[in-house]
């Protein structure tokens, strides 16, 4: 059986809590956005570019069997924006492959509430609430258009 | 790694020459062979040159990421008193993405740092907005003053710089700014004219009440001792 959205949500709240060291989130981060797996590069279209974002991060989304299924990537040109990708990934671990309504149901501070934007750059903070806004608004249109 | 440079193993070698009758104590005499070829020699050189080399390289990789690093701390933490020195932080970050070695603690330190830098500018780009509204609204005035107030660093691109730039150079626009703070001179100088002519009418008005008061209080005083 896999795992609900809550018993994730629960999970990234352990790991976050787990957290002795500032740096500890960071290496988070890291680690998650290099296990992260880019994105075909046909699929990288203006339209699914996250407005907000310091960094270009594509999030496509692919409606099937009634889940939601996303592709995320970002390019920071000659830079490698792990944190952007990191954050980006971690919002996936919670949101991917999910009912619309499961992805409804998640309290939008969840993640303010783990604590991540502490110490994250302003810049980030506001990109990662543009993906988080992007993915809410992806999962109303495809549960309007699953209810037809 | 030993090799059968002849075609045939020590063992093949030691059965023919038991058959051969060639005996040492009973026992087939073993064959002198050699214990690598030269081929495997040369190999095995190669193969410790390069894990001697590669170490001396990730030693290099590590001591030239390492200094790399702290010229950019350097000149980071020497950007927080002066803040011309974001720009030159932010290029030698930058530079840092071809380094060979880079521990999770200078990745941390590099993105954080960058993504500090990026806000700056971020906010610079906010004022460079603002100010360019309100020169589309003809008020030079506030874009200069957006500008002028400005204390961070500079790190908007060519063409935004040039914009930011001709709006403190701008002559017209420096005559239209001195305009306003004449004009906001003679106003405020009219509003303390004003101010003290009010005061001294006030101070008038209230000693004349005063005035009024003592003379009613002096009748009435009179009254009384003209009854008594």
């Amino acid at each position: 059986m896999s795992e609900s959205i809550v018993e994730r949500q629960e999970k990234i709240r352990e790991k976050f809590a787990s957290f002795g060291d500032p740096d500890d989130k960071w290496k988070f981060l890291l680690d998650l956005a290099r296990e992260h797996k880019g994105m075909d590069a046909a699929l990288k279209a203006e339209k699914f570019i996250i407005q907000g974002c310091a960094s270009t991060m594509y999030l496509v989304p692919k409606f099937e069997g009634g889940k939601i299924h996303f592709e995320m990537d970002v390019e920071g040109g000659t830079t490698n924006p792990l944190i952007s990708r990191g954050l980006g990934a971690l919002a996936l671990q919670v949101f991917n492959d999910m009912t619309p309504a499961d992805i409804l149901s998640v309290d939008p501070t969840f993640f303010q509430k783990i604590g991540l934007n502490v110490g994250l750059s302003p810049t980030r903070s506001n990109g990662f609430a543009s993906l988080l806004k992007q993915i809410y608004l992806y999962a109303r249109v495809f549960d309007a258009l699953s209810k037809k | 790694m030993f090799s059968f440079l002849n075609g045939k193993s020590p063992f093949d070698e030691a059965e023919e020459k038991l058959e051969a009758g060639e005996t040492v104590n009973g026992r087939p005499k073993l064959p002198q062979a050699p214990i690598m070829g030269w081929q495997d020699g040369v190999f095995l050189l190669v193969l410790v040159g390069l894990i001697v080399g590669g170490y001396y390289y990730y030693q290099y990789a590590k001591q030239k990421s390492a200094d790399t690093f702290a010229k950019c701390d350097a000149l980071y933490v020497a950007a927080e008193t002066d803040a011309t020195k974001y720009v030159e932080a932010e290029a030698c970050y930058n530079e840092t993405w071809d380094l060979g070695f880079v521990s999770d603690t200078m990745e941390i330190l590099r993105q954080n740092r960058l993504g500090a830098i990026e806000d700056l500018r971020n906010h610079q780009k906010d004022l460079y907005a603002d100010a360019m509204g309100a020169m589309a609204a003809r008020d030079s005035v506030a874009a200069y003053n957006i500008v002028n107030n400005y204390k961070g660093p500079m790190l908007l691109n060519q063409g935004d710089r040039k914009d930011w730039n001709n709006i403190v150079d701008n002559e017209a626009v420096k005559a239209c700014v001195a305009a306003a703070a004449a004009r906001a001179d003679s106003i405020a100088k009219a509003k303390a004219v004003a101010d003290s002519l009010a005061q001294v009418a006030a101070e008038l008005r209230a000693k004349a009440v005063a005035d009024s008061i003592e003379k009613a209080n002096k009748k009435l005083a009179k009254k009384k001792r003209k009854k008594a």
